[in-house]
């Protein structure tokens, strides 16, 4: 039977755990008083990067990497910008670790800014989160009040301000370079690389964009160091993983687990298993913007090489679990309204590709279907695919990819019987 | 900025290897090497956005196709431009593009010169397979002259990037997202008017941007195109007049953006884009009028001209030539001044007689403040290119608006621009130091600015812009309206060339002699500069003595003549001094006292009203000749190909000559040109035929003789600081201020222009206007000396407390009715009524 492993989630459960004497009570900020008094920036960056800590935000980038692209005799001030803009239909971990456990990502975005040399944090939440913001609010306030941010933290001379900024509801604003052109301010569109956000970031000043949980997994490391950690997962996806289980199981909710455990363990062990008994018909592995797997995928090991070995994505561990009753189609329907939604509109393949899948769909469910439908879905798809702006438009892809390549005898169903889904569908209008 | 050789890279496109500047994009070079790459989004002026993906390319060893536009080339980069999987993608973009782009090309004003249709013609496929709804949504406007369609809108963001990061007015933002994005203004246009805003026509690559003014007027295959030159301000703007059916359906620009950057770089302003309505206006005077018991009839060109005939001839028998005066406005050719001032001396043979309504006295040291407007200027490239732009008493994108982008684009190259001014304006958005000085005591400023750059260390007032000045090498100097439009102009002329040469010299002190230090100043008139040159071309057909001898004749006091009777008859030519002359009561004192006055215009407009006949003229488009602009470059205007039922200059004049028997003049352009270009050496190198498109700057490198030790003469003469203490009851010094879309005959003229009028109110700091307990919109009354105006009240902090501030050219209120040639500076009183 397994285990959660617990590194991010250790405190999950402590009473009145986002107050800081609580926190503190159950040791935390002490890895803050190890960096600061005890170990050199450049320490610290060496630390996480033995550690092998992968970015937990969807691109597992090495996090400890990351921070050593800032560089160091900048004149002028340098950001860090967390990254709490979780819109990724299927992940919720990240709100739950700022809700549950909001000095836990405050210290280690200390950790972080210690190790970059950065001036000032910005957390960038999403704008749905109001309680998340509220918490992060009121933790800041305890943290500068005990002289964790502000001047001369700790006594070490380094200094760092942080400032929580909302995002106005826009899932594009997770992508790195939208995020920032949010925070500056402007519309959430992305920006062109290069230049990269490590010089050219915020305000065109250097910038480290990390996500909550990565930051979050950050204090752990300091505390117990980086072999402790690569002692969990695999030889290349070294560590624990936390992940939001939704869907047609009997307990959603957000588990940590290392790195390479079977996801049929995560599933069964943790999630309880298909709900009612019934069999799986397909998951999605890592947020809904991964291709969907088939119980035939369930042995895979949860980490990058084998998600991606498997045709899928790892992506940033929200796993989305269809009962065989599931309707594919509508599946597909309504995460293509999603992206087609959510799509910034700054590039063309993306702005009018998703549109145009999505009013395929429409069709298809109101039972106008028709067969050349399947291979013209496949060709937008074919068009969005790598030419888009940013990853966004190949998010949206993978979703209408999978289902037509798992699940065709359902959209011929509909096509061939006209069949019309329970209510019938308004076309996307304007306004 | 500093020029830099550049280096160069080695590329490979398509299998031709290329050697390109470092540091360019891929979509740039591949134009150089002729090879056309398609793209929407991208643009000569903008940064690059990589949102169309139609330049997508090959890059060995990228996994990814990658934009053109966004890619700069490295050495040794292998680029595929042209293969299967490219036009592919091509393909599929074009489709994207066209799924909810109505197929309206036939009823769309950019048929014909749309770039979304020609490079579907090129690239795309001819069937769509899109079956779906397309999103319709209501067009809008964007402003009074744009109209905005949002079907049609492809999202290549161009507009809103040329408000963020050309005009910086932020007309056009995009609303909402993906697919439903839209276009949209972000202000109601009874804010602040753009003055940029008609270049989004040109700028949008489909129909979803175009002209209200010009909507449904033609096809872009049906128009016939005459090149020729903006007549509205300093600049000079290349210009295309665009004709069908007989008359004048728009104006465009001339110039490639970025490639004919040698002026406008393709940039044009509203006003000088929109403002050709007065040409087919009802308003227009196409018969002469004549005067009768005080009531204008119309009359054949005969009796007018036999009329002005007689008149002028018996002046001349009866009094001398001396009692016949003209006065012409600023934005004659070059070619009419040269006959007028032939005309004037040997057919008429009066003195009397001046060119444009710029600078209004030049009594005091005349030689040395004609030498600097002859030989101080800088071209644009030079100003471009320099160290240091300052802005002194010049609000650049009022006065002239594609001159202040021009300077903005030197600006974010690296050039640092600085402010010197009595309130605060746009155009010093872009300024690292903004220097204030009190409103009227700009000559008392300039004493102590000189006195900072002699000890720049010293924590004087103006140290900052001190500093600056001695920073740099190359120094542009450009000074407008608020210096030049004013009875001490020439004062004030005369104390930026003390400024110029006390830095000239503490640098040369300093063993770090200046490059160059150039003083251009902005006048109103589109030939202002032309003007100057004949009214004074003693100074370069060198008999520069001449002009030391005797004073010219001022336009002051020829008024001054006129006032005393000693006119007999007043000649006008274009020209509106009730409105532009700072003096009102001078004006019309000289209009009552001349026995005959002759108005030579396309309006009756306030001063031509007073005349007793009005002889109508063919307006710019129908005329050649050349213009001088800012920077003197010497510019060809070409006519349109139609006809005109009024003569023009030339012809009138050469008619009148002959109702007097006193010879001919020729009545061609070239001819007089040729003529000018003999006897000017600085032009002998030039013919009518051979002035090139984007004309030729003229540079005067020799002095004339005597102006040698110019520094020396400069350094020692004293400026007249005048009487500058306000008087106790008139406390406010009045500005009066040069606005682009001031409410001239031609604007008045064109139905579009009405909603851009600028504010006919008076504006005061808050912290006077609390003092006098006045409150916004308030009615007051301004008061001087001289008269007073009726305005409403508005509070600014851009003012400088102590001064107040008034559009200069308000016909129902004209501010020239507070103001007198003699004064100092114009002292005011505001109180509520």
């Amino acid at each position: 039977m397994l285990q959660e492993t617990k590194v991010v989630t250790e405190l999950a459960g402590t009473e009145g755990l986002r107050r800081l004497e609580v926190y503190e009570a159950h040791g935390g900020y002490g890895a803050l008083r190890k960096a600061l008094t005890g170990m050199k920036p450049q320490e610290v960056i060496d630390e996480v990067k033995r550690s092998g800590l992968r970015g937990k935000g969807g691109a597992g980038f090495p996090a400890g990497l990351k921070w050593s692209f800032v560089p160091r005799d900048h004149p002028g001030p340098k950001y860090l910008a967390a990254n709490a803009d979780e819109g990724e239909p299927g992940t919720f971990k990240d709100r739950w670790i700022i809700e549950e456990n909001p000095h836990l990502l405050i210290e280690g975005s200390i950790i972080a800014s210690y190790a970059a040399g950065i001036d000032h944090a910005y957390v960038y939440t999403r704008g749905e989160f109001f309680t998340a913001r509220r918490v992060l609010l009121g933790a800041i306030k305890e943290a500068y009040a005990r002289g964790y941010l502000g001047e001369n933290i700790l006594g070490s001379g380094y200094a760092l301000e942080m400032t929580v900024h909302s995002g106005a509801g826009s899932y594009e604003c997770g992508e790195e370079t939208a995020l920032l052109t949010s925070l500056e301010g402007g519309r959430g569109h992305p920006k062109l690389k290069p230049p990269f956000p490590a010089t050219h970031g915020a305000w065109g000043r250097p910038t480290v964009i990390n996500n909550v949980e990565t930051l979050a997994t950050v204090p752990s490391i300091i505390n117990r160091g980086a072999d402790w950690y690569r002692s969990f997962g695999t030889e290349k996806s070294p560590g624990v993983k936390m992940v939001s289980i939704s869907g047609h199981v009997e307990k959603p909710g957000n588990y940590e687990i290392p790195l390479g455990t079977p996801v049929r363990m995560i599933l069964d062990d943790l999630g309880g298993g298909v709900w009612k008994g019934r069999e799986l018909k397909a998951f999605a592995p890592g947020g809904s913007s991964t291709p969907l797997l088939l119980p035939g995928n369930l042995d895979t090991p949860y980490d990058y090489e084998s998600i991606a070995e498997a045709g899928s994505m790892l992506g940033s561990g929200g796993i989305i679990v269809f009962d065989e009753t599931t309707d594919m189609v509508r599946v597909a329907e309504i995460l293509t309204r999603f992206y087609a939604w959510e799509s910034c509109g700054k590039c063309t393949p993306c702005r009018e590709g998703t549109r145009w899948m999505l009013q395929i769909y429409e069709r298809i469910l109101n039972g106008g279907g028709r067969m050349e439908d399947l291979d013209l879905l496949l060709d937008i798809c074919e068009g969005i695919d790598s030419k888009s702006f940013c990853p966004f438009g190949d998010a949206a892809l993978g979703i209408v990819r999978s289902t037509i390549q798992h699940f065709r005898a359902e959209y011929e169903n509909y096509i061939r019987k006209h069949k019309v889904y329970k209510r019938k569908f308004m076309p996307v209008r304007h306004h | 900025m500093v020029e830099v050789p550049q280096k160069l890279v080695k590329i490979t496109l398509d299998g031709r290897e290329l050697s390109v500047p470092e540091g360019i994009y891929l979509l740039e070079a591949a134009r150089l090497a002729g090879i056309e790459i398609p793209a929407l989004c991208n643009h000569a002026w903008l940064q690059p956005l990589g949102a169309c993906r139609m330049c997508l390319v090959r890059i060995e060893g990228v996994d990814k196709l990658q934009t053109a536009c966004s890619t700069q080339v490295r050495d040794g980069m292998v680029v595929i431009t042209e293969s299967d999987e490219i036009k592919r993608a091509r393909e599929q973009m074009l489709e994207f593009h066209l799924l909810n782009h109505p197929l309206e090309c036939p009823v769309c004003d950019k048929g014909g010169e749309c770039l979304l249709q020609d490079l579907t013609e090129r690239h795309g496929l001819f069937t769509s397979r899109y079956v779906e709804e397309k999103l319709a949504g209501e067009d809008s406007l964007l402003n009074p002259f744009l109209r905005i369609s949002y079907k049609r809108c492809i999202m290549c963001q161009r507009c809103v990037r040329y408000c963020e990061e050309i005009s910086g007015d932020h007309l056009a933002v995009v609303r909402d997202r993906g697919a439903w994005s839209e276009i949209t203004a972000s202000r109601s246009f009874s804010e602040v008017p753009s003055r940029f805003s008609g270049n989004l026509i040109e700028l949008c690559p489909v129909g979803a941007i175009t002209s209200i003014p010009f909507r449904f007027h033609g096809r872009a295959w049906e128009l016939t195109k005459t090149r020729t030159v903006c007549n509205q301000c300093a600049v000079g703007c290349n210009v295309e007049l665009h004709t069908r059916l007989g008359k004048l359906m728009r104006i465009v620009p001339a110039s490639e953006p970025g490639v004919d950057a040698q002026l406008d770089n393709g940039h044009l302003c509203d006003r000088g884009r929109f403002a050709y309505g007065w040409v087919q206006s009802s308003e227009r005077l196409h018969r002469p009028l004549i005067k009768r018991d005080g009531e204008f009839a119309p009359a054949t060109w005969d009796e007018a001209e036999k009329l002005v005939a007689e008149k002028l001839t018996r002046a001349i028998d009866e009094y001398g030539g001396d009692a016949v005066a003209v006065l012409a406005g600023n934005s004659l050719t070059n070619e009419e001044y040269m006959a007028l001032r032939i005309i004037a001396h040997r057919h008429v043979g009066t003195t009397n007689f001046f060119l444009g309504e710029d600078l209004f006295d030049i009594s005091r040291y005349p030689l040395l403040l004609l030498h600097s407007l002859f030989f101080d200027s800088a071209s644009l490239a030079e100003t471009m290119n320099g160290d240091l732009i300052v802005l002194v008493g010049c609000d650049i994108l009022e006065e002239a608006p594609v001159l202040g982008l021009r300077l903005e684009e030197a600006v974010r190259k690296g050039t640092t621009l600085v402010s010197f001014a009595s309130y605060a304006t746009e155009s010093e958005r872009r300024a690292s130091v903004r220097a204030r000085y009190p409103a009227g005591r700009f000559v008392d400023a300039v004493e102590e600015l000189i006195v900072d750059v002699a000890s720049p260390s010293n924590d004087g007032k103006y140290a900052a812009l001190a500093r600056s000045l001695l920073a740099a090498d190359r120094v542009s100097l450009i000074y407008g309206q608020e210096l030049l439009w004013h009875p001490r102009a020439s004062e004030h002329v005369l104390a930026l060339m003390k400024l110029k040469y006390a830095v000239k010299s503490k640098r040369e002190a300093e063993g770090k002699p200046m490059s160059h230090f150039a003083l251009n100043p902005i006048f109103r008139g589109a030939n202002s500069i032309g003007a100057v040159v004949f009214n004074h071309l003693e100074l370069l057909t060198g008999r520069s003595e001449e002009i030391r001898d005797k004073v010219r004749a001022s336009m002051k006091s020829i008024l001054q003549k006129a006032a005393e009777g000693k006119v007999k008859v007043l000649y006008l030519v274009g020209i509106n001094p009730l409105m532009t002359f700072p003096d009102r009561k001078l004006v019309q004192d000289a209009v009552a006292g001349a026995d005959f006055v002759v108005a030579q215009d396309h309006f009756l407009h306030e001063t031509s009203r007073e005349a007793d006949v009005v002889l109508p003229t063919a307006p710019w488009p129908f005329k050649g000749g050349t213009f001088l602009n800012f920077e003197w470059r010497l510019q060809k205007l070409n006519p349109v190909d139609l006809v005109d039922d009024t003569p023009t200059e030339l012809e009138l004049w050469n008619r009148l000559l002959i109702a007097m028997r006193r010879g001919s003049h020729s009545t061609e352009p070239r001819s007089v040109f040729d003529e000018i270009a003999r006897v000017t050496p600085p032009l002998s190198h030039l013919t009518y035929d051979s002035i090139p498109p984007h004309g030729s700057v003229l540079d005067f490198t020799l002095p004339p003789e005597g102006l040698a030790d110019i520094g020396e003469r400069v350094a020692g003469l004293r400026l007249e600081a005048g009487r500058c203490e306000p008087r106790e009851e008139y406390p406010f010094v009045l500005l009066p201020k040069t606005y682009l879309f001031r409410n001239s005959p031609r604007l008045r003229c064109t139905s579009w222009m009405e909603p851009v009028k600028p504010p006919s109110w008076v504006q005061m700091h808050p912290a006077d206007s609390k003092r006098l307990n006045l409150e916004e919109e308030q009615p007051v009354r301004v008061e001087s000396p001289h008269g007073s105006i009726d305005l409403e009240l508005r509070l600014s902090k851009d003012i400088t407390p102590g001064s107040v501030l008034v559009n200069n050219y308000s016909p129902e209120q004209p501010v020239n009715r507070l103001l007198g040639v003699d004064d100092d500076i114009f002292a005011v009183r505001v109180v509520p009524r």
